[in-house]
């Protein structure tokens, strides 16, 4: 009994990955960051190249996470909540937000430096496989929360795109822009499929009244 | 009746009963649900789980929010204080039971 009422938050709590929204528009970010970070390597001025690069890129990476919310948020209140409906989680207190906000920081420090060291050591064409790494344990953190096998599935996949990204070892641009695609490709499929499953599985109720 | 068997009927009777344990367990893991979300998940009928939400109210274990999504009434529920307590305490008299058998 003990474990069908954990399988019962854990499905609760996989209720946020059930239409696939949350892929889809994570997968399209990453697919602007590639695009965005090639439109601006090929900036002619460089002065305005490197405040794209520099400034830019940080600022689009940061209002696309704060906007992807948003969006997410619109597109469940349109297509998920009026099909199988809604489910608000807490928000951590603000003590635990802080909390995971330094936790995050001294995480991207160490991520930071461990990806420089090993670039130093292996070169910058396997810089792909290690960012492919990182990414796959940030998703399967994910995916043992939640224990959602699509996430596993999506870990491999990641990793597998990092290992061909180095062993094609393309020029800049072009390799950052493909592990950018890559990721935002794998992300959105993951999404669309998951999405169409959910829409002809499910249909519209127009009231919960009896 | 030996203790162990007599312990069983030591939880908390309203917590205990299949669905009521569904709609609580659901509602321990968010802030809150709608009415639509309960039933998808439990598979009652929709007189069945109001009935069971209105004992959980009358407990006090849950609060139930009528409102409108756009211009189609919704109604949330979330548990209250009151009700993640008596939820924690049933977990864990349910763990003493299961070791103490096992």
């Amino acid at each position: 009994m003990s474990d069908s009422i954990q399988e019962t938050i854990r499905r609760t709590q996989r209720y946020w990955y059930i239409d696939g929204l949350a892929e889809i528009i994570v997968g399209m970010l990453f697919l602007l960051f590639g695009g965005f970070y090639l439109f601006s390597y090929y900036m002619p001025n460089p002065v305005v190249r490197g405040l794209l690069l520099g400034i830019g890129q940080p600022a689009l990476i940061i209002g696309g996470v704060f906007l992807s919310r948003v969006v997410v948020r619109k597109l469940k209140e349109w297509i998920t909540y009026p099909r199988t409906g809604m489910v608000v989680y807490r928000k951590p207190a603000q003590n635990q937000r802080r909390s995971k906000a330094i936790w995050a920081g001294g995480i991207a420090v160490v991520v930071s430096m461990s990806v420089i060291l090993l670039q130093n050591v292996l070169g910058e064409n396997w810089m792909p496989v290690i960012s492919s790494l990182f990414a796959a344990v940030v998703i399967l953190v994910i995916a043992l929360r939640v224990n959602l096998v699509r996430l596993y599935l999506l870990a491999v996949y990641v990793v597998a795109a990092g290992v061909v990204n180095s062993l094609v070892n393309l020029e800049d641009p072009y390799s950052y822009v493909l592990f950018f695609a890559a990721f935002g490709f794998g992300w959105l499929v993951s999404g669309a499929v998951t999405l169409v499953r959910y829409l002809t599985s499910t249909s519209l109720m127009v009231t919960e009244e009896e | 009746m030996s203790d162990d068997l007599r312990s069983l009927t030591d939880v908390d009777r309203l917590i205990h009963e299949p669905a009521r344990l569904m709609i609580v367990t659901i509602l321990s893991a968010a802030e809150k649900a709608d009415f639509l979300y309960l039933l998808n998940e439990t598979g009652l009928t929709k007189g069945n789980l109001s009935a069971h939400l209105s004992k959980l109210e009358e407990a006090g274990y849950v609060e139930i929010e009528k409102t409108y999504r756009g211009k189609i009434p919704q109604t949330l529920v979330s548990l209250t204080e009151k009700g993640h307590g008596s939820f924690n305490a049933y977990r864990e008299r349910l763990k003493q039971i299961v070791n103490r058998i096992s």
